[in-house]
This record gives structure tokens, sequence and C-alpha cells, in this order.
């Protein structure tokens, strides 16, 4: 089971940690019903088994059986998620979309550098043309290639003449 | 012839000259009384004359008074209405004076009174006029001064305007001509170069601390 104080690298965004929230609840429902039926010794058909989603299982730190945990250490999992959707959100804005690679390394070095438990969101914006525009909750950091050509916008005229 | 007879014969002539005087008087009384009846006569036709005389005269007298009246009271007519006339006249005289001098008092008084009015309204006018005319100075210079900051930063506005527009247009053709073909893996050591340097701004941002001012 992976470190429960942190959260795994494939998991970056609130939109990711929402749904996870979600399947989580929709899990716990299904797990407290099977424990029921259990307790009952139903014997009527049991319903499908629940499958949960890579990135699910891998913030729960299982690959193959959620069962081991309790319906109270998932309370507890529902209870950090919500937590974790309160830390600080980061927005990166790219000119075209970024491979996984390109987020991967963007969300480690934010991890590392900034703080573990940040969470990465990823927006497109062609009209930056190039480079990034990182966005916190105050404040907004221009990286963009436009930024760089506005900056030197008075260069133009020049380049005019001089064509 | 004796004394006696003298006497006698005295005496018969004086009684003769008596008788004779007696008769005499009877006949003057006679006559008398006849003249008295002629003069009593006489005197009423006097009378009477008298009388028509008397109506004559006076109807004459009447007459003669009613034109002596006439003529006086035409006189007097005529004389007070020559009088009424030169005191009507001379009282219109004055009364047209008295008007002609009222009239030029009051116009004059009022005249005054006018130009009194009239050379207070023009003093207030006048500095009311002045002061309009000051602010109208200030607020002439204000909006020219106004004026020459909102056309320079017009001219700023219109010339950020067009900087804006020729970047757009050099953003739009390198946007239309890269596509989705920029390569971010290039780009890669410059974005983290860029966050590198920025790491301590960034951390202290998202981790809670003062906010700086805008970079990038």
């Amino acid at each position: 089971m992976a470190n429960p104080k942190q959260l795994p690298d494939s998991i970056y965004s609130p939109e990711q940690l929402e749904a996870c929230q979600m399947e989580l609840e929709q899990y716990l429902g299904w797990r407290r019903r099977q424990d029921t039926r259990k307790k009952v010794g139903a014997t009527t058909k049991a319903a499908e088994p629940f499958l949960l989603s890579p990135e699910m299982s891998d913030l729960l730190g299982m690959t193959e059986d959620a069962a081991m945990l309790s319906t109270g250490e998932l309370e507890a999992w529902q209870t950090r998620l919500a937590d974790w959707l309160k830390k600080p959100v980061v927005h990166l804005t790219f000119a075209v979309p970024p491979t996984v690679g390109i987020k991967a390394d963007m969300v480690k070095w934010f991890r590392k550098e900034i703080s573990p438990d940040i969470l990465v969101r990823f927006s497109i914006n062609r009209n930056i043309i190039g480079g990034l525009v990182v966005r916190t909750t105050g404040r907004i950091y221009d990286f963009s290639f436009r930024k760089q050509f506005l900056a030197h916008q008075n260069l133009i005229p020049e380049i005019l003449h001089r064509v | 012839m004796s004394s006696y007879q003298l006497i006698l014969i005295v005496i018969a002539a004086l009684t003769l000259i008596n008788l004779a005087t007696l008769g005499w008087v009877a006949l003057l009384q006679k006559k008398l009384r006849q003249d008295n009846q002629a003069v009593s006569s006489t005197q009423k036709d006097l009378n009477q004359l008298k009388q028509e005389a008397h109506n004559v005269m006076l109807a004459e007298t009447l007459i003669e008074l009613e034109s002596s009246a006439n003529q006086s009271i035409q006189g007097i007519f005529d004389k007070a209405a020559a009088e009424f006339t030169t005191s009507l006249q001379k009282a219109s005289a004055q009364i047209t004076e008295q008007m002609q001098t009222g009239a030029s008092q009051l116009v004059q008084q009022e005249l005054e009174q006018y130009k009194e009015t009239l050379g207070n309204l023009r003093e207030a006018a006048s500095g009311a006029l002045g002061q309009i005319n000051d602010a109208l100075e200030k607020q002439k210079a204000t909006l020219t001064a106004d004026l020459e900051v909102e056309v320079k930063k017009q001219q700023q506005v219109l010339i950020e305007k067009f900087e804006n527009k020729i970047s757009d247009v050099v953003s739009a053709y390198l946007v239309e001509s890269l596509g989705n073909d920029v390569d971010l893996g290039a780009q890669s050591q410059y974005l983290f170069k860029m966050l590198e340097e920025h790491k301590g701004e960034l951390k202290q941002e998202i981790l809670g601390g003062e906010p700086e001012a805008t970079t990038g």
C-alpha cells in the first residue's frame, strides 16, 4: 500500500480527485451492500463485481483487490480525498496539448520543488503561441512566447522598415 | 242928512253888499260844485288815464325790465361764461402744467430709479459675468488640459492597439503556421529554466506568502 499521505503522480488534477471521490463513494456503497448480504446470508444472485479504475487502484495502492480494505479504511480515504481537494492548485497553460511525458515532468517538478500535495490543472490556449503560462490563486506567471513577442514588439516596425 | 241915516244907508249898503256876496258865493258854490263834479269826473278820467297809463307803463316797464333782465342775464351769462371759460382755461392750463410737471417729475424719478437699478444690475451682471468668465477660463483650461491628456491617452491607446494588432497578426501567423506542431519537448528546457528562475516566487505565492507584482 502506497503512502496515503502523498498523492501519486498519476493523480494530479482536481477533476481526477473528484472522479476518484465519486468512484470511491460508489465503491463504498457497493461494499456496504456486499457486507450486508454476507451478514444476512443472502441467497439471491450477487451483484456484478466492482472494478476500480487504474487511477483509483493506483491511489489506493492496490493493483488487484481493493477488498483488502475495510469500509472504515475506505471512509478514511474519503476524508483524505476531501482534504487533498483543498490543497493548492496551479494552472498550466500550453499552446498545444502537452504530452503525457511533459505532464508527468511538470507534476513531478511542482511536487518536488513547490509542494508534494499540489494539484495541477492543464489547459490549452493556442494564442500564447508557445511556452507556458502559470496561474496560481493570486498571480499569473507568463512565460509564453506571445509575452516575449509583446515585450519586443517595438522591434516589429524596425523589422518592417528593414524589410 | 243925519248920521243915523247915513249909518242906515251904510248899513243898507253893507247889507246889500252882503246879500250880493252871498249870492255870488252861492253862485260860486254852485259853480264850485259843478267844477267839483267836473273835477271829479276829470279826476276819474285822469285816474283811469293814470291807470291806463300805468298799465301801459307797467307793460312797457315789464318789457323793458324783461329786456333789461334778459340783457343783464345774458350779460351775466356771458360774463360768467367768459369768466368760466377763462377760469377753465386757467385751470386747464394749471392742471396741464401740474400734470406735465408731475409727470415730468414722476418720469424723472422713475428714470433715476431705473438708472440706479440698471446701474446696480449692470454692476451685478458685470461681477457675475466676470465670475462666469473666470470660471469659463478655468473650465476651459481644465478642459484643454483634460483634452490634451485624453488625446495623448487615445494616441497611446491607438498606438497600443496598433502594436497589439501587429502583434496579433504576427502571433496569428505564427499560430496558423505552426499549428499543433510546436515541439513542447524542444521547449521543455526553456520551460523548466523559467520555472526554476521563478521557483521562489511560485513557492511563496502557492504556499501562502505575501503576494507580489505579476512577473514573467
